[in-house]
């Protein structure tokens, strides 16, 4: 057992392990959803029933996304534990915030994610040129929404709010300025997307393309969930 | 094709029902905003907020990444965090 490397291969002479169920969950993550089918079906067929099915995009994404979740789900709790022991400040301080920022951000974020998905879809229907033109919309939403960030933050600061005011906007601005590191980071994604879909197609898409470009619809999707609870939270919740 | 290549020939999202998704996202946005701003969100509001807000999560997981269709693993992962932290946030807003 001690022997045994992560996910079952074996360590020693990197070949199949004696557990079936580890190498198949290995296929599986090691297979894309499109693509030449390998022999014996595609290993989303086979396998236990619990992981039967496709990742959309690389694994390594969706360990990020997920464990991202799991930190800002605990960010969340931070801030209303903190907000339980001083209500009055934090609402007085939440009122001063623009909400009109914030929900004009979120349907951005949202629209940008509707473009994201059409452009997979376009993709896989090998309509490139389709494609690329969503990812320059979806790449649009995301500039506006800094744009708009910047304009709110510089109204904030105007007001004389600035991390070091308070509590509230100490995690205003730590929340909402490790969302927008996110959301560069998903613009990235999206170039290197867009430099995918716009490589001259040959005979045939290659699997890892259509890989790169759901790994990079994923990272942007999180982005948008994670706007999707920090606006309310900071923005709209108000003191019982 | 044979039947067990059936998973990588089936289209994992329809384009309609993202943009009726949107759509959906797009109105509840709006009406979570109007009860924050007209209302303040005291009383029952906040937790209608979170509720829709974890909500609108579930259906981006579901539609936009494409978790409906994809192994049902990583679908019980993502659901599990929508209602842990649902239920945490919530409990801790009421208790406040």
């Amino acid at each position: 057992v001690t022997d045994r490397a992560v996910g079952g291969r074996d360590r020693a002479t990197g070949g199949p392990s004696s557990d079936p169920d580890a190498d198949r969950l290995l296929d599986l993550l090691a297979t894309p959803w499109v693509g030449p089918v390998p022999p014996g079906g595609h290993p989303a067929a086979r396998g236990p029933r619990l992981l039967r099915g496709r990742v959309p995009g690389e694994v390594g994404i969706w360990i990020f996304v997920l464990g991202d979740m799991l930190i800002f789900g605990v960010f969340f709790v931070v801030y209303l534990a903190y907000r339980a022991a001083a209500p009055e400040l934090f609402e007085l301080s939440r009122r001063t915030l623009s909400s009109t920022f914030g929900v004009v951000n979120t349907l951005l974020l949202l629209t940008g994610s509707l473009f994201v998905v059409q452009a997979v879809h376009a993709m896989r229907r090998r309509s490139e040129a389709v494609a690329a033109r969503l990812f320059l919309l979806a790449m649009a939403t995301g500039i506006v929404f800094i744009v708009d960030k910047v304009f709110e933050y510089r109204d904030e600061i105007a007001a004389g709010h600035t991390p070091m005011t308070n509590e509230f906007y100490t995690f205003y601005f730590m929340f909402t300025g490790l969302h927008l590191i996110h959301l560069c980071i998903a613009l990235v994604f999206l170039v290197i997307a867009l430099r995918v879909v716009r490589r001259p197609a040959t005979t045939a898409r290659s699997a890892r393309d259509m890989r790169t470009v759901e790994s990079a619809a994923s990272f942007w999707h999180l982005v948008d969930l994670l706007w999707i609870v920090l606006f309310p939270l900071l923005y709209l919740v108000g003191a019982r | 094709m044979s039947a067990s290549n059936e998973p990588a020939a089936a289209a994992p999202v329809s384009v309609r029902r993202a943009v009726a998704v949107w759509v959906v996202l797009m109105v509840a946005t709006a009406l979570s905003w109007w009860l924050g701003v007209a209302h303040g969100a005291g009383g029952l509001g906040g937790p209608l907020i979170l509720t829709v807000t974890f909500g609108k999560i579930f259906l981006v997981g579901d539609h936009f990444m494409e978790l409906r269709s994809a192994a049902r693993a990583l679908r019980l992962v993502f659901a599990g965090w929508c209602v842990v932290t649902w239920a945490i946030l919530t409990v801790q807003y009421l208790g406040t």
